[in-house]
């Protein structure tokens, strides 16, 4: 079942500052897909539109057949929607705006009117998968960056959502905390989860992703492919700042290598 | 397509040594003494919360309590103290926050430092020309100031209240999580959407001034030259109204990310409140004084 | 400015509430006309914007430095009933949360602050520019005159609330209870505080900050409540209920009205006569411990109460009447 169909999208902030200039792909159900590209080129307007928070000035967008608009969305379709698809958003002080963890992580199965009982079991074995048990009772202006990160991974899979979007899921993340998202994620991905994810994280993306598109900065699709192809073409990296010339010094050389984050 | 850029190397004039020597005296201007100013509040106040904050997690009697009792206690207690009309039954409230204290193991000498010497010092001060001022039946004269019997009483009635109040409003916050006072004004019907918003309030406040932090200490590292007082005033201004355009920003991208879990406009609000025996003993104490003081 | 607890009597801290309560109420409803729920990160937002730049050290002449309530330009750029509501947030927070200000001065504290502040400066900012250009002369100085006489006034309410202590409530042997000082010293004090010093302050940081705003948004500072006679005389209407219902106070403590009609110059007459229509009623039950402080203020509210309901009852009609004659 396709989940999302995106036909030749345009948006821009303000009317001036143009984030995505025809954007076209499709995403089929329990895809892991990946969209990597240089800062500015418009991967979290994407995943906004895709998360029906903000429309295309121009083209469509499908999510489960139907097409994203205002007013589909201050109907019926927005309650079924909200708990089928999630945003984790990259910037996680916005994410977080509940008085305690605890509160934060009930928040999104409190809103979908889930009974109380099941609210406090979803909340705790989420506080026990991601090993924030200890900072339930703080409250988000006192975590770390990498805390808050999980604190709101953690707000959005008590939503138990069918489709995860994620913006940059493992920044800030310690090397051990990253490996268990992605097994977390690989396992949900088995079990039938759709996983967009955008990411400058080359290393990450073989695993959390089987497809990739690339948003060039010029807010296009320059390509799209099977990761292992797209990861295999240095030249193409480099034209889209992905990787880069690095500058080394070896005893009294310099000297340049292609370099890869 | 963009051709890749070649290296970047770095403009000449970042590579000579930065110009001026260190004198003693060059970086402590006085005309900046603003921006030290309100670093220093900012660090006190961030202090302030912290120490604030060590009490909630003691096992005391107040800790223990439910929270909305506990509001509604110290509120009952407050309006007490505000209707009574001599320095006895004062002293005996006064007291009263004392042992309260002491039964919640709050270190006393910090209770009490933090009630006298903060808060109502002004109010000390306030209180001390009316020794002078209010007429009355004159006790000890000094040169050509009397100090007058009604005189003590309204400064000793004055300065009692306030610090009886105060000591009671400090020990509901020193005792309870900020969140819980917020949902507790569930008893009153306050809406819940209200409680959201003034929790949310309290955890962007930290945000800003995590914000205001840092611009102030760019600040400070890169004054060299004294400010004229134009040129401080006009940048705190340009800073307020950055902060504004901040917050106007996150104002947006919270109500997205609240959008995308589902919120409609209305909350529900999740506490674990319980009334247990303490929260019966404390709501019938503390009506029975306000009851006591109706009566007398 | 923040008043505490042990301040203000029960009489006077209870009117407040009583004024607040249905103002509160109407704010709300009035801002959640215009945009429904994104009202609510919007709010919070705003009340901790107004919240943090309460703590900026703002530089003042010979080396000083002092603070800007910023109630005068959070209420021109965000419209005076959301002003209303961000600076209320604000002010609960600041007590119930930080221990600033009483929990029973709440409302008062509301009322100077949140209440007077923005209208007042809303007004004023409006009436002085006109149509100008909010960078012109005219826009700047209408700015730091909303800023100035704003905080001034909210400052000479602060000061009448603690100066009429005295004449509300005085002990068994004639000594004030509460705030001792009198208006005598009160006004002349807070007045002078705030026209020679902190209203310097706020008119300037007024007009700064909504220049630096104005040259990066200028559309932002839109006039959204309309500034027609009306407005003007309902603000005056609102800002006169509490000095009458204040005024009217005194009656219950041992001074005489007529003592405080010097002082004041006026007594509202409809107010005094509900005074009177609330002893008459009274006087026919002989209810026991009537004079105690309690009894004194519960009469106080109430009639604070029904005036509140008279005022506002009198500008509903008035509003309505407008609506009626705009559409015909
Ligand atoms: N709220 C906004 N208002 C105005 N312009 C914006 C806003 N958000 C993003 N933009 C602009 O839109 C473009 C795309 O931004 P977007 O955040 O989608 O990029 P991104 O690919 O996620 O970048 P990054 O890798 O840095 O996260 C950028 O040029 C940015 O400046
Ligand atoms: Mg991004």
């Amino acid at each position: 079942m396709k989940i999302f169909e995106v036909r030749d999208i345009e948006y821009s902030y303000l009317g001036k500052i143009e984030a995505l200039r025809g954007i076209s792909l499709e995403i089929e159900s329990a895809e892991k897909v990946a969209i990597i590209g240089a800062n500015g080129c418009g991967k979290s307007t994407f995943l906004k539109i895709l998360n029906g928070l903000i429309f295309p000035d121009r083209g469509e967008v499908k999510a489960f057949g139907e097409i994203l608009s205002q007013e589909l969305m201050n109907g019926e379709f927005n309650s079924i929607f909200r708990s089928k698809v999630a945003l984790l958003f990259q910037n996680p002080d916005v994410q977080l705006f509940s008085p305690s963890v605890w509160d934060e992580i009930a928040f999104g199965p409190l809103q979908l009117e889930l009974p109380k009982e099941e609210v406090i079991k979803r909340v705790e074995d989420i506080l026990i998968l991601l090993r924030i048990g200890h900072l339930r009772e703080r409250s988000p202006h006192e975590l770390s960056i990498g805390e808050k990160r999980k604190v709101a991974i953690a707000s959005i899979l008590t939503i138990n959502p069918d489709v995860l979007l994620l913006d940059e899921p493992t920044a800030g993340l310690d090397p051990r905390s990253t490996r268990e998202l992605i097994s977390l994620l690989l396992e949900a991905n088995d079990a039938g989860k759709t996983i967009i994810t955008a990411t400058h994280d080359l290393h990450t993306i073989p695993e959390i992703a089987d497809r990739c598109y690339i948003f060039s900065e010029e807010k296009k699709i320059i390509t799209e492919g099977r990761t292992d192809d797209i990861l295999s073409d240095r030249n193409l990296l480099e034209r889209c700042n992905l990787i880069h010339q690095h500058k080394h010094r070896h005893d009294e050389n310099w000297h340049k290598h292609p370099h890869g984050h | 397509m963009k051709p890749v850029d070649s290296f970047r190397t770095l403009p000449a004039w970042l590579k000579t040594e930065g110009i001026g020597t260190f004198q003693t005296t060059s970086f402590e201007t006085r005309k900046s003494s603003f921006i030290k100013k309100t670093l220093s509040d900012i660090t006190g106040f961030l202090r302030d919360t912290l120490f604030t904050s060590v009490w909630v997690r003691e096992k005391g009697f107040l800790q223990g309590m439910d929270p909305r009792s506990k509001l509604l206690g110290v509120l009952f207690l407050i309006i007490t103290v505000s209707i009574m009309r001599t320095i006895n039954p004062l002293l005996y409230l006064y007291i009263l926050s004392v042992i309260l204290a002491i039964a919640s193991r709050i270190k006393i000498v910090f209770f009490v430092k933090r009630v006298w010497f903060f808060i109502p010092f002004f109010a000390g001060v306030i209180a001390i020309p009316s020794l002078f001022l209010v007429p009355g039946k004159p006790i000890f004269s000094f040169l050509v100031l009397t100090i007058t019997r009604e005189g003590i009483t309204t400064a000793t009635i004055f300065v009692l209240r306030v610090a009886t109040s105060v000591s009671f409003l400090i020990l509901l916050i020193l005792t309870t999580k900020w969140d819980h006072i917020l949902k507790a004004l569930r008893v009153f019907y306050v809406p819940s959407l209200f409680i959201l918003i003034l929790s949310m309030t309290y955890r962007y406040i930290y945000l800003l001034i995590y914000t205001m932090e840092d611009m102030h200490i760019s600040l400070l590292s890169r004054t060299i030259k004294r400010h004229t007082l134009q040129e401080g005033q006009r940048w705190i201004a340009g800073r307020i109204g950055f902060i504004f355009y901040k917050s106007r920003r996150l104002s947006g991208e919270v109500y997205d990310a609240m959008i995308s879990r589902g919120f409609r406009g209305e909350v529900s609000i999740l506490d674990t409140f319980r009334m247990k025996g303490v929260d019966y003993l404390w709501l019938s104490l503390s009506l029975g004084v306000f009851i006591m003081e109706i009566a007398s | 400015m923040h008043i505490p607890d042990g301040y203000l009597g029960p009489q006077t801290y209870g009117a407040f509430y009583a004024i607040m309560i249905p103002i509160w109420y109407w704010a709300s409803r009035k801002v959640k006309e215009t945009l429904k729920s994104k009202q609510v990160p919007l709010l919070a937002l705003g009340a901790a914007f107004s919240f943090v730049i309460m703590m900026f050290n703002v530089p003042a002449p010979g080396g000083s430095t002092g603070h800007a309530v910023g109630g005068a330009f959070i209420a021109i750029i965000l419209g005076p009933w959301h002003a209303l509501m961000s600076l209320t947030v604000a002010l609960v927070i600041q007590s119930l949360l930080f221990g600033d200000g009483g929990i029973t001065a709440i409302a008062a504290n509301c009322f100077n602050m949140a209440l007077v502040m923005p209208f007042t400066a809303y007004f004023i900012y409006w009436l002085i520019r006109g149509s100008a250009d909010i960078l012109s002369r005219r826009g700047l100085v209408a700015a730091f005159m909303a800023g100035y006489i704003s905080l001034n006034i909210a400052a000479l309410f602060t000061a009448i609330e603690f100066g009429i202590q005295p004449f509300i409530a005085r002990g068994p042997n004639g000594e004030p209870l509460y705030c001792p000082y009198p208006l005598s010293i009160t006004i002349p004090v807070m007045g002078f505080e705030h026209l020679a010093f902190f209203g310097w302050i706020e008119g300037g940081i007024t007009a700064l900050v909504l220049s630096s705003i104005a040259k990066i948004e200028p559309a932002l500072i839109v006039k959204e409540v309309k500034l027609n006679k009306l407005w003007v005389f309902i603000g005056i209407l609102i800002l006169l209920t509490p000095l009458g219902l204040i005024a009217q106070g005194t009656s219950w403590g041992e001074w005489s009205g007529e003592e405080l009609k010097r002082i004041l110059g006026f007594i509202p007459e409809g107010l005094k006569n509900l005074e009177n229509l609330w002893n008459t009623l009274l006087s026919g039950y002989n209810i026991p411990g009537w004079e105690g402080p309690l009894f004194q203020s519960l009469g106080y509210i109430l009639s604070a109460i029904m005036g509140v309901v008279m005022v506002s009852g009198v500008i509903f009609m008035i509003g309505k009447l407008l609506s009626f004659w705009e559409e015909n």
